[in-house]
């Protein structure tokens, strides 16, 4: 239960204390997050649980994390003075906690959360993987603080244990630093309940000729709401944002990658691919902001959605915000059905028609790989989470 | 019951046009029949006709294959009675690696799963007879790939599923002679006495290698002229304005 008798219990914290105190406070001031509107898709924003203050929001999720090298990879409640204070520096210092009700809950909510740092210069030749389980609503905090030089991928599952009609809420916030030279790939594979909301902010912030690689798959929750944020703050500075959605029955997505370009030389390329069934709704809307401080800046993105159920609804919306004329930028989106061509196509080889639509969908995901071509195992990770959902091999 | 493909009075309609104006044309096993004729004379219509492409409707007419009339049957139920169709235009799946859909079919085929390092051994006998870079098996469904490379693709995907007959349309269109010759190859090392084919084509050239028993020139949605192999220098002299002439 998040009330204020809860929150006065004795706690070892007192800095983290505080500022859950602080966020309870702002909770019920704070709107929900924003659900933007579609050309012509809506979002339902009624499976956002309202009532937050009366739902327990007690939490037992594990993670497990699985970690075969030097880097540090341990719950915040595990760290040493060194690293409690750099989590103190740098939990929240790109997400802002006061942005709407459901990040203020997380950060009423989660006690504890995970930090990675890679010591500078270190190449992690593994990836860090963490499956994170809920059981019941959840709030989790990942701190992933690259130094400079350093290089690493973190590989996270999302599942939920939680089975029948229990509506839930899932909060999560996930922060990067990557310092000068680092680069950080982050993959994150969401399956929850199709009965719960989930919200997930996450933000980097990357120095010079540092680069930061998101790639996320979602196929649960009832409501998905996800921002990704990468600002690219140091000269030569690089992101890429892949994401792929397989949304089923009356599942609602709502997603946007940002890219906000304040320095020489930066570049971002962001590719979502999406399959849409049933009667699902999703909205995506890519963003790449340059500044004037960004000449020489290259941004790219596209968005594509397959709609195979009869009811599925898609809008993709792609924008540019440039304030620098020496940039190159383009952006693309289609929505569209299976082509009766592909079908008749595998058809004829012998597929009955299902069998025949599920190859084109999953090899439509699958096409997303071709934006990690540069890096064969970042490609070899993505379709290993795409299989591994789909359960082919 | 007869195991050859019979077309008997067909007409067929694609967008309210009447495209198959009542042709008659039969293959049996163990024959190479030519279809040839000019540009839109109806001869992808018949073979999308036969293979179940949605949006040809028959309206009068018949094709059966072993004894079954294949009217309302689905391309894939079709595909499984033994007819193979090589395309004029192959579909691009991006995102289908070559080597996990041809194992597929093969699979399918056989109705047994068949292990990786013995499949990758099996294809890439096929490949090297059919003269296509096994790197191939790495890459996306026709994807990048060149119009040769496309017909051989087509080729190979024949040859895992040893149909009992094959309809290429216009496999030979666009071909360099290697790839004329390796695409003729496949097509000659499936020949025997079981394997029915019908090779659909402009020109005359692919059937120097592939001598047809029979051929059919087909105009404006009807056969106008049947005949053997002499029908083709025939045509090669006269042109099809002739074959058209009463």
């Amino acid at each position: 239960m998040i009330n204020k008798d809860h929150a006065k219990l004795p706690d070892k914290r007192p800095e983290q204390a505080r500022r859950r105190l602080e966020a309870i406070g702002k909770i019920h001031n704070l709107p929900l997050p924003l659900l933007k509107e579609g050309l012509s898709t809506a979002i339902d924003s009624d499976r956002i649980p309202k009532e937050l203050h009366n739902k327990s929001y007690h939490q037992t999720t594990t993670h497990l994390i699985t970690n075969e090298s030097e880097a540090t990879a341990k719950p915040f409640d595990e760290a040493n003075e060194q690293e409690r204070a750099l989590i103190k520096r740098h939990r929240y210092s790109l997400i802002d906690p006061h942005k709407d009700r459901l990040i203020a809950l997380q950060q009423a909510a989660s006690d504890n959360g995970i930090l990675i740092t890679i010591p500078p210069r270190t190449k992690l030749e593994k990836p860090i993987n963490i499956l994170s389980e809920y059981d019941t609503n959840g709030f989790t905090h990942i701190l992933i603080i690259a130094r400079n030089g350093s290089e690493a991928t973190i590989t996270r599952n999302i599942k939920e244990r939680r089975g029948g009609d229990e509506t839930g809420l899932i909060c999560e916030a996930v922060e990067i630093i990557a310092e000068e030279h680092a680069r950080i790939t982050y993959n994150e594979a969401q399956d929850v309940s199709r009965r719960t909301a989930w919200y997930s902010q996450k933000k980097a912030r990357a120095g010079p000729r540092a680069e930061v690689r998101w790639y996320s798959h979602v196929t649960g929750g009832s409501l998905t709401k996800q921002d990704t944020t990468t600002l690219l703050e140091g000269k030569d500075a690089k992101s890429a944002s892949l994401a792929t959605m397989l949304l089923a029955g009356e599942q609602h997505e709502n997603s946007t990658t940002n890219a906000h370009h304040a320095a020489a030389n930066t570049t971002t390329r962001m590719h979502a691919k999406a399959i849409i069934g049933g009667s699902a709704r999703m909205l995506h809307r890519g963003l790449i902001d340059i500044s004037e401080e960004s000449p020489g800046a290259e941004g790219y993105q596209q968005g594509d959605a397959l709609l195979t159920g009869t009811e599925a609804e898609a809008d993709i919306i792609p924008q540019l915000e440039i304030k620098n004329a020496d940039v190159a930028c383009s952006h693309g989106a289609t929505v569209g059905n299976i082509e009766e061509e592909d079908l008749f196509y595998l058809q004829s080889r012998g597929l009955d028609e299902e069998r025949a639509r599920d190859v084109i969908a999953e090899a439509f995901l699958i096409s997303i790989t071709a934006h990690a071509e540069e890096d064969e195992q970042w490609k070899e990770e993505i379709l290993s989470i795409i299989k591994a959902q789909r359960g082919t091999t | 019951m007869t195991d050859k493909l019979i077309i008997k009075n067909l007409h067929v309609k694609a967008e309210d046009k009447e495209l198959l104006k009542g042709v008659n044309l039969e293959v049996a096993q163990g024959e190479i029949v030519a279809l040839m004729g000019p540009n839109g004379s109806g001869k992808t219509t018949l073979a999308n006709a036969v293979m179940g492409r949605p949006g040809y409707t028959i309206t009068k007419g018949s094709i059966t294959y072993r004894g079954k009339d294949l009217e309302g049957l689905p391309p894939d139920e079709r595909a499984r009675l033994g007819l193979f169709l090589s395309f004029q235009h192959p579909a691009e799946i991006p995102g289908l690696r070559v080597d996990d859909f041809l194992r597929e079919l093969r699979e399918r085929k056989k109705g047994k799963k068949q292990g990786i390092a013995a499949f990758r051994s099996y294809v890439k006998s096929l490949m090297d007879k059919l003269d296509i870079d096994q790197g191939f098996l790495e890459r996306y469904l026709n994807q990048g790939f060149s119009g040769g490379e496309k017909k051989r693709m087509e080729i190979l995907q024949m040859a895992l599923l040893e149909p009992s007959m094959a309809i290429l349309d216009e496999t030979d269109s666009g071909l360099d002679i290697d790839a004329l010759k390796a695409v003729a190859a496949g097509v000659e090392a499936l020949r025997s006495p079981t394997v029915g084919t019908l090779i659909i084509t402009h020109y005359k050239r692919i059937l120097d290698y592939l001598k047809p028993d029979k051929v059919a020139v087909l105009i404006d949605g009807r056969i106008v002229r049947e005949g053997g192999p002499e029908l083709v220098d025939k045509l090669e002299a006269e042109g099809y304005a002739w074959a058209g002439k009463q």
